[in-house]
């Protein structure tokens, strides 16, 4: 009896890490051979929206001068867009760093400047944001470092009334520094290149990232503006935005430079800040979305599900890890394709369950070859990233209500020494090979 | 060259070739964004028929693989002191098929008190090491814990268990080996499914398959002695870790490597942007 | 041997039998060959004229380390990089056989205003520094016009045209890459082009209107009891139809098809999961998205942008944008009829052409 039931779960387990691989690989398909969907990045002229670019900073001094360097560097129009550092109660020079662009800066730098309220980048940005002026409003954080063309990009899906938010695609800059940080550059490029540009162009749900990307002003104040009170307050919001009936747009062409952790503390804080995040918005947001609203497609429904609950599956695999072991000393013939199906499952990145396919095919994609070569590893990372996210999910805030104390400033230990050559890179970085701007006819 | 329906039509090849030429010979690539292939007849053919083809070879020359490696139990048992007998599993798929699985015929003893003393301490040895090595080889560090993690489970359930184990060294040698021999048919398919369908050029594909199915036709036995060496000295104690962790999940290891060299080769459609060269 | 020893060399050879396919993943852990950052593409897709720009920047750099050239003779040579140009200096109407042999071979640089014979196949960049008329059936890579372009009837430019004066292309012509100019593109009929772009562009002979017609006579438009309100947009479920002059004040968005009647209004932009058609002389003071189709009827006015993931079809006498709002009509294929007048860029990702009728 006991036997059975545990049987039971062992084979829900296995469900869902079919499920999981089955929708992993169709995106891949979608991906390889699909039409991909970009219909906003060919908008070159047109009655440009004004835009306000958020930079929410908590102890910045390091990044933030290379990331104001590039917003000013931008070539959207200069009077329909302004840049508004948040600064919330840093303690180093971040500050002094804001002051001085706005003295260099007038009008174009407007420091919005938090010396109370709750601590935390969506309370941040909800107080900031409370009076924008702009239509648009971007959000970077402050250690990205966005291409001159940037804003524009992400400008234009805007144009589109039902869109209320845009996503763009991040890219590592330090991935040269240790295992871990190419690792990641792998799991980013599955997860942006393949996975997220298959939803869009199947016109499923891609995901608002918080950062390279920007919200409608009236869609945020349609949806009653950021939840203060959440740990990943850019999954809370597209799934805001989606059930209200608004669209999230991906757009794969538009990229930005990040810096990943390099360090595997600081990963596991990172993955388990998001787990807690995501799993508040499963949490909030499955049973709305499982009562299918009659704006949205059955496959959207299931495909929304089954992003809230990517986090979830961690612990789910390793619950299955456990009732496959248990069952085996109970004499149950554990069968070798299960075996295999929960191998493949440990060499997929976390954060968007991408397997391994999925990456290598997202890498090739990308023009990249030999890093493809590391896809072995990734399982190293899995175990990692495995046991993080468990400890995560099964923590009360992923849970419960929100702690008393309510979010804090929770971000990624940041590693640029200033306003550095990085941010030059970015600001003025052209094709491979070429400077910006004039030289060589195409 | 325009069309009334509204596409234009395509070039002679000649101009094609100039429309995407840089003015100093350089192919002018599509952006990363908009990269993808063409799903053709042709792709599609291919594809399947190399991994139904595969897929029939591997099962054809699957009795001759049973008859090598059970040969190679009949030389390597003796020089490994765990005797000479082979047993012939016989596995019918439907009534197509059907083929014999050699396994060695060893027995793998219940746990005496040595047997917990030394697997016991060598799972202690495998939690010291863990603490010991540096925090930016924390991956391995878990690898290790989990190792333990399992053995010290093994060692509970036989500290309270009461024979017979329910599987068996012959058993478990001969399930290993059928598994081993269910995943070298599949290989195709799982190529099929995430490889030939790529712009590789057609003996890159079949290159990957023979490798593939070559190191793995090799290493399953090799796996199998391994293991019954340890089981039969180490008692049935380290069974289920050498199942759950260096079982099944080494062929899959090797394969992922295999895909990732594979999937980082050229192909002929899909360019290559990314300069390469050694790390700067 | 004793058996602990044939162990330990079976574990090896296993160990080692195991490494084999790693060892790719291994060498590229320890002595990396791709770990730089993705390459960023600086440069904008959506501008029109950037190869345009960076020809002038380079042939103008290159030429300026070379001697003057003085004379009125035909010169050939070759710039510090190596590419072979040829410097026509005669101008006017210049015959075939007057054209310096292997000048379709070399980079051409045109002194003078010129009128060139036609059928031509140009493989290297035409630099036109003066007025160009090209002749019937030529070929050309590509061409930078200092003054005034025309191109000849049935006329195929490979990568880009980019001209500082107004440009003409004739009937039949075909334009791949991308066509700017600085002032205005007229196209004629039959022609197929990628990617256009100008303050004016127009289909034959035709003015864009300075703004939207007058509004005249509106009735408010009857709107679906479960139309829902989102932020600045309505949203209706189904399809929709705006009665003819009739009126929405504010952005729509309509899950089904959008129809708007003849001379029907939206002060505000739009958006269809599927098709879009505005009937004859309907305005919308914004954008038109659809992830289907859109057919802009005759003597229609758009504001813009105008975007279609499938195709774009725009009637006679309809306008999009206007001179001092440029914007963009982007769609996977696009028909334009004659009379079509749009200012901004066209731009489409399988091609588009302009009408065959006159």
């Amino acid at each position: 009896m006991i036997r059975d039931i545990l049987a039971i779960g062992l084979w829900s387990v296995v469900a869902v890490l079919v499920t999981y691989t089955l929708r992993h690989y169709l995106f891949t398909l979608n991906r390889v051979f699909g039409r991909q969907r970009q219909p906003y990045v060919d908008i070159g002229v047109g009655d440009w929206p004004r835009v306000a670019v958020y930079v929410p900073c908590h102890n910045e001094e390091k990044v933030i001068g290379g990331m104001l360097d590039a917003l000013l560097g931008n070539d959207y129009p200069a009077d329909r867009f302004y840049v508004v550092p948040i600064d919330d109660r840093s303690t180093d020079g971040t500050r002094q760093i804001i002051e001085d662009y706005t003295a260099r800066f007038p009008g174009r730098i407007r420091p919005f400047i938090r010396s109370e309220g709750k601590p935390g980048k969506a309370a941040a940005l909800s107080d900031a944001t409370r009076e924008a002026e702009a239509e648009v409003l971007m959000v970077f954080d402050a250690d990205y470092l966005p291409g001159p063309n940037l804003l524009r990009q992400l400008a234009a899906p805007f144009f589109d009334p039902e869109v209320g938010a845009v996503m763009g695609r991040v890219v590592p800059h330090n991935l040269n520094r240790t295992l871990l940080t190419r690792l990641l550059d792998l799991e980013r490029s599955g997860g942006y290149q393949v996975d997220q540009q298959a939803r869009m162009n199947l016109r499923l749900i891609p995901q608002y990232g918080g950062t390279v990307g920007g919200v409608r002003r009236s869609a945020l104040r349609d949806v009653g503006h950021w939840n203060e009170d959440a740990l990943a307050e850019d999954t809370d919001m597209t799934y805001r935005l989606i059930l209200r009936g608004w669209q999230v747009v991906y757009q794969n062409r538009s990229e930005c430079y990040e810096e990943v952790p390099e360090t595997w503390p600081t990963r596991i804080r990172q993955i388990q800040r998001w787990t807690r995040g995501h799993n508040q918005c499963l949490r909030n947001y499955a049973f709305p979305l499982l009562g299918i609203p009659r704006h949205l497609r059955f496959a959207q429904v299931i495909d929304g599900v089954l992003l809230l609950g990517v986090f979830a599956v961690a612990p789910v695999l390793l619950l299955g890890w456990g009732l496959a072991t248990a069952l085996y000393f109970m004499g149950y013939e554990i069968r070798p394709g299960l075996i295999v199906l929960f191998a493949v499952a440990s060499y997929s990145t976390l954060g968007n369950f991408a397997a391994f396919f999925e990456v290598a095919t997202a890498v090739r994609l990308d023009g990249s070859r030999n890093r493809v070569r590391l896809l072995p590893f990734v399982a190293l990372g899995f175990l990692v990233n495995l046991l993080a996210v468990s400890r995560a999910t099964l923590s009360r805030r992923s849970w419960l209500a929100p702690a008393a104390a309510g979010p804090t400033w929770e971000k990624t230990e940041r590693y640029r020494a200033g306003n550095d050559n990085a941010a030059n890179h970015a600001a003025g970085h052209d094709t491979a090979g070429g400077p910006a701007g004039g030289g060589q006819p195409s | 060259m325009s069309s009334a329906t509204g596409s234009l039509t395509r070039p002679p090849r000649e101009v094609a070739q100039l429309r995407l030429r840089g003015a100093r010979g350089g192919i002018i690539p599509k952006h990363r964004s908009m990269i993808r292939l063409r799903w053709t007849p042709g792709r599609a053919t291919r594809a399947a028929l190399l991994a139904l083809t595969g897929f029939a070879g591997v099962m054809a020359a699957l009795p001759a693989v049973g008859r090598l490696w059970g040969g190679l139990f009949q030389v390597a048992l003796p020089a490994l002191g765990l005797g000479d007998q082979v047993g012939w599993h016989r596995i019918d798929v439907g009534s197509l098929f059907s083929i014999a699985i050699p396994h060695p015929v060893v027995a793998g003893p219940w746990p005496g008190t040595g047997h917990f003393i030394g697997v016991g301490g060598f799972a202690a040895l495998l939690v010291v090491l863990s603490l010991l090595l540096p925090g930016r080889f924390l991956p391995m560090r878990y690898f290790l814990r989990f190792l333990a993690a399992i053995q010290t489970v093994s060692i509970g359930y036989f500290a309270f268990a009461t024979p017979p184990f329910p599987y068996p060294l012959p058993g478990y040698m001969g399930g290993l080996l059928a598994a081993g021999m269910a995943v070298l048919a599949l290989v195709p398919i799982a190529l099929g499914l995430g490889f030939y369908i790529f712009d590789h050029t057609l003996w890159r594909q079949l290159l990957l398959t023979v490798l593939v199915l070559g190191h793995l036709v090799v290493l399953l036995p090799l796996q199998a002695l391994s293991h019954t060496w340890l089981i039969h000295h180490a008692s049935l104690l380290v069974q289920p870790p050498l199942f759950f962790v260096f079982g099944l999940l080494v062929e899959i290891l090797v394969i992922v490597g295999f895909y990732g060299w594979a999937m980082s080769w050229e192909g002929t459609e899909i360019p290559r942007t990314q300069t390469l060269g050694a790390a700067r | 041997m004793s058996p602990l020893l044939g162990f330990l060399l079976l574990l090896l050879l296993a160990v080692g039998w195991t490494t084999l396919p790693l060892l790719p993943a291994l060498r590229e852990l320890f002595s990396p060959t791709d770990v730089d950052p993705l390459t960023m593409v600086g440069r904008d897709n959506a501008d029109i004229s950037r190869f345009a720009r960076h020809f002038r920047d380079y042939v103008q750099a290159n030429l300026r380390q070379l001697p003057p050239e003085g004379g009125a003779d035909d010169s050939f040579g070759k710039l510090p990089d190596g590419t072979q140009f040829v410097r026509i200096a005669q101008g006017h109407a210049v015959a075939r056989a007057a054209l310096p042999d292997g000048t379709q071979d070399r980079l051409v640089v045109l002194e003078h205003p010129t009128t060139l014979p036609g059928g031509e196949q140009f493989r290297l960049e035409v630099w036109a520094r003066a007025a160009l008329t090209g002749g019937e059936g030529a070929t050309y890579r590509a061409v930078l016009g200092e003054d005034v372009l025309r191109l000849g009837a049935h006329t195929t430019v490979l990568r880009w045209v980019h001209s500082r004066g107004p440009m003409d292309v004739a009937a039949g012509s075909t334009l791949y890459g991308r066509a700017s100019s600085e002032q205005g593109i007229r196209l004629g009929r039959d022609v197929a082009f990628e990617r256009v772009g100008a303050p004016v562009i127009t289909v034959g002979d035709a003015m864009p209107s300075h703004g939207p017609p007058a509004a005249g006579e509106l009735v408010e438009a009857p709107i679906p009891e479960d139309a829902r309100r989102l932020g600045d947009h309505l949203r209706v479920e189904g399809d929709f139809w705006l009665p003819p002059h009739s009126v929405v004040d504010g952005n729509l968005v309509v899950a089904g098809e959008l129809r708007l009647g003849a001379g029907a209004r939206v002060k505000g932009s739009v958006k269809a999961h599927r098709a879009i058609e505005l009937e004859e002389g309907a305005v919308v003071e914004g954008s038109v998205v659809s992830e289907r189709t859109i057919r802009l009827g005759p003597s229609t006015w758009v504001r813009g942008p105008v975007i279609a993931e499938d195709s774009v079809t725009i009637a006679s006498a309809a306008t999009v944008g206007a001179r001092t709002q440029p914007t963009t009509v982007s769609a996977r294929t696009l028909s334009l009829a004659q009379g079509v007048a749009v200012c901004g860029h066209l731009v489409t990702q399988e091609g588009g052409h302009t009408d065959l009728a006159r």
